[in-house]
C-alpha cells in the first residue's frame, strides 16, 4: 500500500517537473522564433547615409555616458578612451569612482590629464560623499568623480546627478562600446521620444577579440570552451528572449553593462536601489509599476544593433560568483515586487513576463534540479523505468540543445558578427556541449543563488579578476606586433 | 432605437479610424509576427505527433517512450537543419565574395573608361551586369558617390542605360529593407533624375526610407520642394526632423522667409513648436521679428522654443522684454530657457529676478541661476559672493560652483588670448 502511494506520489512530481521544463522551453522556443521575425523586419544596421544625416543633426538630445568603476584599473584605460571616441556629436563621459582600492583614479588622472574641477556635488538623489570631481584638460568632455565606496548604484546616481543631459547610458567600465552604439540607440528614442523611457543593447564576450584604440578589431570566438558557452548564453539571452520580451513591451530587464535611460524618467522613478545587487532589473521592473500604476503611455525597448563588449568570466570561480549575485538580483526585484504577480492591472507585464521571470527564472534552477535529483533517485531505488528518465533528459537536455542552436542561427541569419564559418561552427558545437555539464552546473549555482537571496545575504561590488583586453599594438617594424 | 445609435455612430466610426491607425503603425506588426511564430511552432510540433502515432508507436509501446523518440528525432533533424542552412549560408556568402573580387577591378575599370571616352564600353558593361547585377550596382554607386557636377551626370545617364534607374524605382516600391537601399541610390543621381525619380515617393512613403527620401530631395534643392519639406517636416516624429534638421540648414534663410511664418500662421500647435525647434537648433540669424505673440501661445513648447528662437533673431527691445516676462512662467521649462538666454546674453535687467531664482526649491533651476548670474559680471558675482556666506550649503555650493566656473573659463580665454 505505502509502495504505491511513494510510486504515485513521485509520478506526480516527476510528472509535473517534466511539464514544467517542456514549458519553460517551449515559451523560451516562442520567444526565439519571435525575435527572428521582429530582427528580419526590424533590425537594420545604419547605412551611412542615415548616419551621416543623425551625425550632422543639431537636433540629437544630448548625452550622459555614465560609467561606474571599482577596481579597474586594468581596463579602464582602454574602455574610457573608446568611450570617448565614439560616433555621436554632443555627450560627456561622467566616471564615477567608486572608492577603489587599486590605482583606477591614478590610471585616469594620468591617462586623460585629469585636474581638480570646481563643480560640485548636486542633484536630488541621496548618495555617499563626493571626495573629489576631476575634468580633463585635454579637448574632451569627461568628468571623474571620486566618492566614497557605495556599491555600483550609489556610483551610478551620483552619475545621475552629475549629468546634465536629456538622456543617460550606464556602461560597465570594463566593456568597449562600437562607434555607432549611441547613435544606434538613440535612434530608437527618436522614433517615439515622448513614450520611450529606457532602451537596451546587446552585450556580447569580448574575450579573444583583438582591440585597438578601444574598439573592437577582429571578432572571433573565445578560445576558453568556457567563454564560449557564455557567447552562446548572451546570445540566446539577449537576441531570443529580449528580443521576444520587447517585442511585447514587458521587457523585465535592461542590462547594467550597456542601458540607455531618459534621465527626467529614472528621476522620477527615484534613481537607482542601493539596497538590491540587481539594480539594473529593479530599476526596469519599478519604471513598470510606476508607469503603469499612473497610467502613462511608455515603451522599454530593447535594440539589437548597438553592442556592447565586454569580458566573460573565465574561470569557474568568478563565473559561480556572478551568477550567484544575478539570481539573488532576480529574485530581490521579483520579491520586492511581487504585488506585480498575476495582477490585470500591469496589464502583460503583470499577467505574462513577470510570472515568467518568477516561476521559470526564479524558481526554474530548483525546479530544474529537483528533476535531475528525483529521475537520479527514481533509478536508484527502480520506482521509474529509463523510459521516464530519457523522456525527462529528452525534453529537458534536446530542447535546451534546440533552442542553444536557434539562438546561434539567428545570429547568423539576422545580426551576423561572426566573420567565417569556423567560428560559427565553434558557436555550434559549444551551444551543444554547454548542455551536458556546464548548463547543470549552472542550475546547481542558481540554486545556491536563490538559497542566499531567502537567506537575506547582501553584497556589494561583484568582484572580477580582468585579464584585460586582447589589444593589438602597433610596432614600427612588423606592422603588428 | 436607430436615431438613438446613429447619433454615436460617427464617433465610434472615428474612434474605430484612430484605433485602426494606431494598430496598423505597430500593433498589426506585432500581431503578424505573433501569427507567424505560432504558425512555425505549429509545424515544429505536428511532424512529432505525425512519427508518434504513424512511425514510432506501432515500434514502442509505452506512449511517453514513443513521444520522447518522436520528440527527439525531429529535434535532432531541426539542429541538422540549422547546421545546414549556416554553412550553406556562410558558403554562398564566400562564393559571392570571391565572384566580386574577381568581377569588380573589370567593372571599375570599363565604368573609369566610360567617362573618359574612352572606346564604347557600354556593351562590355552590359555583359557583365548580366553576370553580376549586383558587383555593378555597388561599383555605379561608388562611383556617383565620389564625382560630382557633369561627372555625376554622365554616371547618372549610364545607370539609366544599364537600367539601374528602373530597377531602383521598382525596389524603392518593395519592402522596407529594399526600398532604403534603393532609395538611397536614387538619391544619388545627378538632381534631375533623383528629382524626378523620389518626388512621387514622397507621396506615399515606405516609413524606413522616408527620411532618405527626404535628405535626397533636400539635396536637389528646389525651392518649391524645400517649402513643403519643411511643412512635412514640421509635422513629422523627432527621428525624421532630427535627419533634415542639419540638412535644412543651409537653406535657413529661405525658409524662414516664407515657409516658417506660413507654419506660424496657420499650424497647430505641434507644427509650430516643431518649426521653431528645428530653426533655433540651426543656430543661426535669422530675419524673424514679432516672436512676441507667441510667448503668449497655451502650449509650453511653443514659449520656450520661440524664446530659443529669439536669441538668433537679433535682440529688440521687445526681444529682452520677452526674456524678462519668461523668466516668471510657470513652467520650469520656459523658465530655465529665460534663465539661460538671461545669463548668456548678460541681460543685466534680470539680475533681479535671477537672484529670487537661486532659491527655487528645484536644484537644476537654482544651480542654472546662479550660472547665469556669475556670467553677467561684477554685479552677478558680487550677489553670489553674498549668497555663498548667508544661504544654506547647498545653494552655496551652488553658487561657489558657478563663480568658479565662470573664473576658468575667463583665464582659459585670457590664455588663448
Amino acid at each position: 500500500m505505502l509502495d504505491i502511494l511513494v510510486h504515485r506520489v513521485y509520478f506526480f512530481f516527476e510528472s509535473g517537473i517534466i511539464f514544467y521544463v517542456f514549458t519553460i522551453n517551449t515559451i523560451y522556443f516562442f520567444l526565439t522564433v519571435a525575435a527572428y521575425f521582429s530582427l528580419r523586419k526590424h533590425h537594420r544596421h545604419f547605412t551611412a547615409v542615415e548616419q551621416d544625416a543623425l551625425l550632422r543633426s543639431p537636433l540629437l538630445p544630448s548625452l550622459s555616458l555614465i560609467v561606474p568603476a571599482y577596481n579597474e584599473s586594468a581596463t579602464c584605460r582602454e574602455s574610457v578612451g573608446g568611450m570617448l571616441r565614439l560616433d555621436y556629436p554632443n555627450y560627456e563621459v561622467i566616471v564615477v569612482n567608486d572608492g577603489s582600492k587599486d590605482n583606477t583614479l591614478q590610471v585616469l588622472i594620468d591617462e586623460f590629464h585629469l585636474y581638480k574641477s570646481a563643480q560640485v556635488q548636486s542633484g536630488t538623489l541621496v548618495t555617499k560623499p563626493v571626495k573629489q570631481i576631476y575634468q580633463s584638460a585635454d579637448p574632451v568632455r569627461l568628468v571623474v568623480i571620486d566618492k566614497v565606496n557605495g556599491g555600483k548604484a550609489d556610483a551610478i546616481n551620483v552619475g545621475l546627478n552629475a549629468a546634465t543631459s536629456t538622456l543617460v547610458m550606464v556602461v560597465d567600465s570594463d566593456s568597449l562600446i562600437e562607434s555607432s552604439g549611441l547613435l544606434n540607440m538613440v535612434k530608437a528614442y527618436l522614433e517615439d521620444p515622448d513614450r520611450i523611457i529606457a532602451v537596451g543593447g546587446t552585450v556580447r564576450a569580448v574575450n579573444d577579440c583583438d582591440v585597438e584604440h578601444g574598439r573592437v578589431k577582429t571578432i572571433r570566438t573565445a578560445k576558453s570552451h568556457l567563454a564560449n558557452f557564455q557567447s552562446v548564453e548572451y546570445l540566446r539571452a539577449f537576441l531570443g528572449g529580449r528580443v521576444g520580451f520587447s517585442l511585447m513591451n514587458c521587457l523585465l530587464i535592461i542590462s547594467g553593462a550597456f542601458g540607455l535611460f531618459r534621465r527626467d524618467a529614472v528621476l522620477e522613478a527615484g534613481g537607482f536601489d542601493h539596497d538590491t545587487i540587481g539594480e539594473d532589473m529593479e530599476l526596469v521592473v519599478r519604471m513598470h509599476r510606476l508607469w503603469l500604476e499612473k497610467k502613462k503611455p511608455y515603451r522599454i525597448a530593447y535594440v539589437a544593433a548597438p553592442v556592447c563588449w565586454t569580458e566573460v568570466p573565465d574561470s569557474l570561480k568568478i563565473l559561480y560568483r556572478q551568477r550567484k549575485r544575478w539570481q539573488r538580483g532576480t529574485v530581490e526585484s521579483l520579491w520586492r515586487h511581487r504585488i506585480m504577480l498575476f495582477n490585470p492591472k500591469y496589464g502583460i507585464v503583470g499577467m505574462f513576463a513577470f510570472p515568467y521571470f518568477a516561476i521559470f527564472e526564479m524558481l526554474g534552477p530548483a525546479v530544474e534540479f529537483l528533476g535531475y535529483f528525483l529521475t537520479i533517485l527514481g533509478l536508484v531505488f527502480r520506482i521509474i523505468a529509463p523510459p521516464i528518465a530519457i523522456l525527462f533528459f529528452t525534453v529537458s537536455v534536446m530542447f535546451g540543445i534546440l533552442l542553444s542552436t536557434s539562438s546561434v542561427v539567428l545570429e547568423e541569419f539576422t545580426v551576423c558578427r561572426f566573420p567565417n564559418w569556423q567560428h560559427s561552427h565553434r558557436l555550434f558545437f559549444s551551444a551543444i556541449a554547454e548542455n551536458f555539464g556546464f548548463r547543470q552546473l549552472l542550475t546547481i549555482w542558481r540554486v545556491q543563488g536563490l538559497y542566499e537571496a531567502i537567506k537575506g545575504k547582501k553584497g556589494g561590488w561583484g568582484a572580477m579578476e580582468r585579464k584585460g583586453f586582447n589589444v593589438v599594438k602597433h610596432s614600427p617594424k612588423n606592422g603588428l606586433a | 432605437m436607430k436615431r438613438l445609435w446613429a447619433a454615436h455612430i460617427p464617433r465610434v466610426r472615428s474612434q474605430a479610424k484612430l484605433w485602426w491607425i494606431s494598430f496598423r503603425r505597430t500593433g498589426l506588426d506585432r500581431a503578424l509576427i505573433v501569427l507567424k511564430t505560432f504558425l512555425v511552432l505549429l509545424i515544429f510540433f505536428y511532424p512529432v505527433w505525425w512519427l508518434h502515432i504513424n512511425v514510432v508507436s506501432s515500434r514502442v509501446a509505452a506512449v511517453p517512450l514513443s513521444l520522447a523518440i518522436a520528440f527527439i528525432a525531429v529535434q535532432i533533424a531541426c539542429i541538422c537543419i540549422q547546421l545546414m542552412a549556416s554553412s550553406m549560408v556562410k558558403k554562398i556568402e564566400s562564393m559571392r565574395a570571391a565572384r566580386s573580387v574577381r568581377y569588380r577591378p573589370r567593372i571599375r575599370e570599363n565604368i573609369a573608361l566610360h567617362l573618359t571616352g574612352n572606346g564604347d564600353r557600354l556593351g562590355e558593361l552590359r555583359t557583365l551586369r548580366r553576370r553580376s547585377l549586383k558587383d555593378v550596382e555597388v561599383c555605379l554607386v561608388e562611383a556617383l558617390t565620389a564625382v560630382d557636377g557633369n561627372t555625376r551626370r554622365e554616371l547618372s545617364d549610364l545607370a539609366v542605360q544599364l537600367g539601374f534607374l528602373d530597377l531602383w524605382t521598382r525596389r524603392a516600391r518593395r519592402g522596407s529593407r529594399e526600398c532604403k537601399q534603393a532609395v538611397e541610390c536614387l538619391g544619388q543621381l545627378s538632381p534631375g533624375l533623383a528629382c524626378a525619380a523620389l518626388r512621387p515617393l514622397l507621396r506615399n512613403p515606405k516609413t524606413a526610407a522616408e527620411p532618405i527620401v527626404y535628405r535626397a530631395l533636400v539635396r536637389c534643392a528646389n525651392k518649391k520642394d524645400l517649402d513643403l519639406l519643411f511643412r512635412n517636416a514640421a509635422n513629422a516624429p523627432l527621428a525624421l526632423r532630427a535627419m533634415l534638421a542639419g540638412e535644412l540648414r543651409d537653406y535657413a534663410p529661405q525658409l524662414t522667409a516664407v515657409a516658417l511664418p506660413a507654419i506660424l500662421k496657420d499650424g497647430t500647435a505641434r507644427q509650430i513648436a516643431n518649426a521653431l525647434e528645428m530653426a533655433a537648433a540651426w543656430r543661426c540669424p535669422l530675419p524673424l521679428h514679432d516672436l512676441a505673440p507667441l510667448m503668449r501661445h497655451p502650449d509650453s513648447n511653443v514659449r520656450s522654443n520661440a524664446l530659443k528662437l529669439s536669441a538668433f533673431s537679433g535682440l529688440s527691445q521687445s526681444g529682452e522684454q520677452l526674456i524678462l516676462l519668461a523668466l516668471d512662467d510657470p513652467n520650469a521649462g520656459v523658465q530655465t530657457v529665460a534663465i539661460e538666454l538671461a545669463g548668456r546674453l548678460r541681460l543685466t535687467k534680470a539680475i533681479g529676478r535671477l537672484v529670487l531664482v537661486t532659491n527655487h526649491s528645484d536644484n537644476e533651476t537654482s544651480r542654472a541661476a546662479c550660472m547665469a548670474l556669475a556670467m553677467l559680471g561684477t554685479t552677478g558675482e558680487a550677489f553670489l559672493q553674498s549668497h555663498i556666506m548667508t544661504s544654506d550649503a547647498g545653494s552655496a555650493g551652488r553658487a561657489a560652483e558657478s563663480v568658479a566656473r565662470m573664473r576658468t573659463a575667463r583665464t582659459a580665454v585670457l590664455e588663448i588670448a
